[in-house]
């Protein structure tokens, strides 16, 4: 008993980071219940949860790694989690910002969900048992259900009732998987399912559907197919600032488990894998090109994206992970770029339809060239992130296929190239009709935001800077 | 009090594991059949829970045949989030009640593209 | 004539497994049958009860009072809220759409028949009785487990539940001058 009290306070003693955040989350439930309604106390929290936001990531700099073991096994700080835990929080930081410069008057409690996303992602990020993984992924897909309902207008309640029954039976089956995984090895830890399934004489077919039918929850996450229904739905009704957010961490954790748990089962995933991003790419490019939305039209393209997120985890070789965990980190500053663009645009026009912005960009050069950054960045040409990102997860696949790896590589790779080719289509819409369509003659006259252009413009700057300096990323690369 | 237990339930000697493996399927089946033809959305939640206790009657039994209580605890936390979970699916369906006075799940149709 | 002689020959647990397997597929098909959502609730709380026989037959009597408790006290009781609350009484006309009849049931017979292939292929291991521990499902074996191994889970059901609750409450506010339903 005091041997086991020693270890939980020791194990408690390395989750400084995750302390702050929950510090952090409480002082935001006193806040709102404490303070008056009123704008200025809006931004008191608003303030508190990026202050909270940047000391935790300070911390996290500060702390060491190690893959020891905490808590009896439930959770591993190891270094791809330290590195995930440092993404979710800039990413959660450039979205307060977002929030911020896009002056969006929100009440206390968004706060609260997005800090509640982060914290129970690295708690996700840390998992190494099925029970820290599922209770950790259950309280980011709660918050997610709630930002996405929160607006209480018909379209928003429509979205979180469809997200949160279509997550909930993912879940489920998640668990119907798990659960078989427990029955075939008597053991509900990663390691402990490895050693059971290399040492006992279970039957594959049989471990193949039960991790098949695991996979749902972090392809949920991922929004990769067949999984990602409930994307351009979400996508579209939730406000700007929120759907960046969900767009990019929950993939996060989505990525990293799902790579604990291929990496769990030990045969070979190839054909599985392979089919799961060649349906994401499919099907979120050529659903893409038909929208007239352009919102909806990135629900689609997340889709794809989820795809080529995949593509580094095939064969489950360092360096293949190393690459994903790179176009992780340019998603990241690309989406959210992307999105505030749009949120810009829309302020300018009021919609997010592709044919009323037309015109925008002869009237704000500048804006319409930082817009195609981002754009050039998505669709993965030079000079941007993207581009070494979608070389670096190709790379990977190459050299699985020249080592002797399986036919279906080639297949990953001729699709990949030839819908990075079809995504240019999609994607440039937004600077085709910014550039070269000609303004409707009736449009009010606003300027631009600077605050805003200046985000905006750091965010395009990590996109080139990373083409030019991607060892500023790859040397966290564990 | 110790010596009146018996070694062992009778269910376990007398029941095979299989039986109960295809109980829960059965049952889970019945869940994922609910969830996808039925468009009340009150109707899809509870499919859900059937697909969770599915899951639950997996897991006891898996965790009594091989006397490992782990298995149990995992059941606990099902029990816990499946709660939070239906009452923020239910909020959300009252206030879709509010809003459009039915809680059909096809007549949601604002989002299309 | 082997059917017969089989079913004469069911021992008193083998009777009670199966009795409370039909009662349990029985409520499950009701639930998902129904066009009446409180009869839906009610073959719904029939299946909890007796899955909570499933897991007293289990030998883990805790579970099976906890299962009660938490299903058919706290969940099934909001469900009954809402629709009595709501007073859904329209009947939907959804079960004689064909299309979505028929997709449902290549969805999931394709499903059954993965699974039952599966189960199929699982061998049934044998169990020795005098290594068993009875008292698996004790709430001494659980609580002690609880409390120190799975205490962090523990901790962050906790924290979920913090936030679902300032969600949930945000999110059953209402406007100023908004009818109440």
């Amino acid at each position: 008993m005091q041997q086991q009290l020693s270890h939980i306070l020791e194990s408690g003693s390395k989750l400084s980071v995750e302390l702050l955040l929950f510090a952090g989350l409480i002082s935001l439930i006193l806040l709102i219940s404490f303070l008056k309604k009123n704008e200025k106390a809006r931004n008191v929290i608003w303030l508190v949860s990026l202050i909270v936001t940047v000391v935790s990531f300070f911390a996290l700099t500060q702390t060491f790694v190690s893959d020891a073991l905490l808590f009896n096994g439930l959770i591993q700080n190891s270094s791809f989690s330290h590195f995930g835990k440092s993404l979710v929080l800039i990413s959660t930081a450039i979205i307060l910002l977002h929030i911020k410069v896009m002056k969006y008057d929100l009440e206390g409690e968004y706060y609260v969900l997005i800090l509640g996303i982060a914290f129970s992602l690295s708690f996700l990020l840390m998992s190494s048992h099925l029970l820290s993984m599922f209770v950790a992924m259950e309280a980011v897909s709660l918050s997610s259900y709630m930002l996405v309902a929160f607006r209480q207008k018909a379209h928003n309640l429509e979205a979180g009732i469809k997200y949160l029954i279509f997550g909930a039976t993912s879940t489920a089956l998640m668990l119907y998987g798990a659960s078989f995984l427990y029955g075939i090895t008597g053991s509900l830890s990663f390691a402990g399912i490895q050693q059971g399934l290399t040492s006992g004489t279970s039957d594959g077919n049989m471990v193949q559907i039960a991790l098949l039918m695991t996979l749902a929850g972090p392809l949920f996450k991922l929004s990769a197919a067949p999984f990602h229904i409930w994307a351009p739905d979400v996508y579209e009704a939730t406000p700007t600032p929120l759907i960046s957010y969900l767009a990019i961490a929950p993939k996060i954790g989505g990525l990293y488990i799902a790579f604990r748990l291929l990496e769990t089962v030990p045969y070979d995933h190839t054909i599985i894998l392979s089919i799961i991003i060649l349906l994401s790419i499919l099907i979120g490019n050529f659903s893409a090109l038909t929208q007239k939305n352009a919102k909806r039209m990135m629900g689609y393209s997340g889709i794809a994206q989820s795809g080529f997120l995949l593509v580094g985890l095939l064969g489950l070789e360092i360096t293949g992970l190393r690459a994903s965990g790179f176009y992780m980190a340019v998603y990241i500053f690309m989406t959210s770029g992307a999105f505030l663009l749009l949120d810009m645009v829309e302020k300018q026009t009021k919609s997010f339809q592709f044919s009323d912005m037309s015109g925008l960009s002869q009237k704000f050069v500048f804006f319409g060239i930082i817009g195609l950054i981002f754009m050039v960045g998505l669709t993965g040409l030079p000079p941007t992130a993207g581009f070494t990102a979608k070389f670096l997860v190709f790379t990977n696949v190459w050299e699985q296929y020249s080592g002797g790896g399986h036919k279906i590589l080639l297949w990953v790779l001729l699709f990949g190239l030839i819908n990075t080719a079809i995504s240019i289509y999609y994607y440039f819409k937004i600077p085709y009709f910014m550039f070269l369509k000609t303004p409707p003659e009736n449009k009010s006259e606003n300027s631009l935001n600077m605050t805003q252009l200046s985000l905006l413009t750091i965010l395009a700057f990590a996109v080139l800077a990373l083409f030019f300096a991607p060892q500023w990323v790859q040397n966290q690369l564990f | 009090m110790e010596n009146q237990l018996p070694a062992m339930p009778d269910v376990i000697a007398q029941v095979p594991l299989n039986n109960y493996v295809l109980l829960a399927s059965i049952l889970f089946i019945i869940g994922i059949a609910g969830v996808l033809i039925r468009r009340n959305a009150i109707i899809m939640l509870m499919s859900i829970e059937l697909m969770l206790n599915a899951v639950n009657l997996l897991l006891v039994a898996f965790s009594s045949y091989r006397s490992d209580p782990n298995g149990q605890i995992f059941v606990f936390f099902i029990m816990a989030v499946a709660a939070a979970e239906v009452a923020v699916g239910l909020a959300i369906i009252v206030m879709i009640y509010r809003n459009i006075r039915s809680i059909d799940i096809s007549l949601l149709d604002k989002l299309r593209g | 004539m082997e059917t017969l002689e089989t079913i004469k020959n069911l021992t008193m647990t083998q009777w009670s497994f199966y009795a409370v397997s039909v009662l349990t597929l029985f409520g499950a098909l009701g639930t998902i049958l129904s066009k009446n959502p409180i009869h839906s609730v009610i073959y719904l709380i029939m299946t909890f009860f007796s899955l909570s026989a499933h897991y007293v037959l289990l030998n883990a009597q805790f579970l099976a009072a906890v299962n009660i408790v938490v299903y058919a006290g706290a969940i099934m009781v909001l469900f009954l809220f809402v629709v009595m609350f709501l007073n859904i009484k329209d009947e939907a006309p959804e079960l004689d759409n064909n299309k979505i009849v028929i997709g449902a049931s290549i969805v999931g017979g394709t499903i059954g028949v993965i699974l039952v292939a599966a189960i199929r292929l699982t061998e049934s291991q044998k169990i020795d009785p005098s290594t068993y521990q009875i008292k698996t499902g004790f709430i001494e074996t659980l609580g002690q487990l609880l409390y120190s191994k799975y205490l962090l889970p523990f901790e962050l059901v906790s924290v979920l539940f913090l936030i679902a609750m300032s969600g949930a409450v945000m999110l059953g506010r209402k406007e100023k001058g908004e009818r109440n339903f």
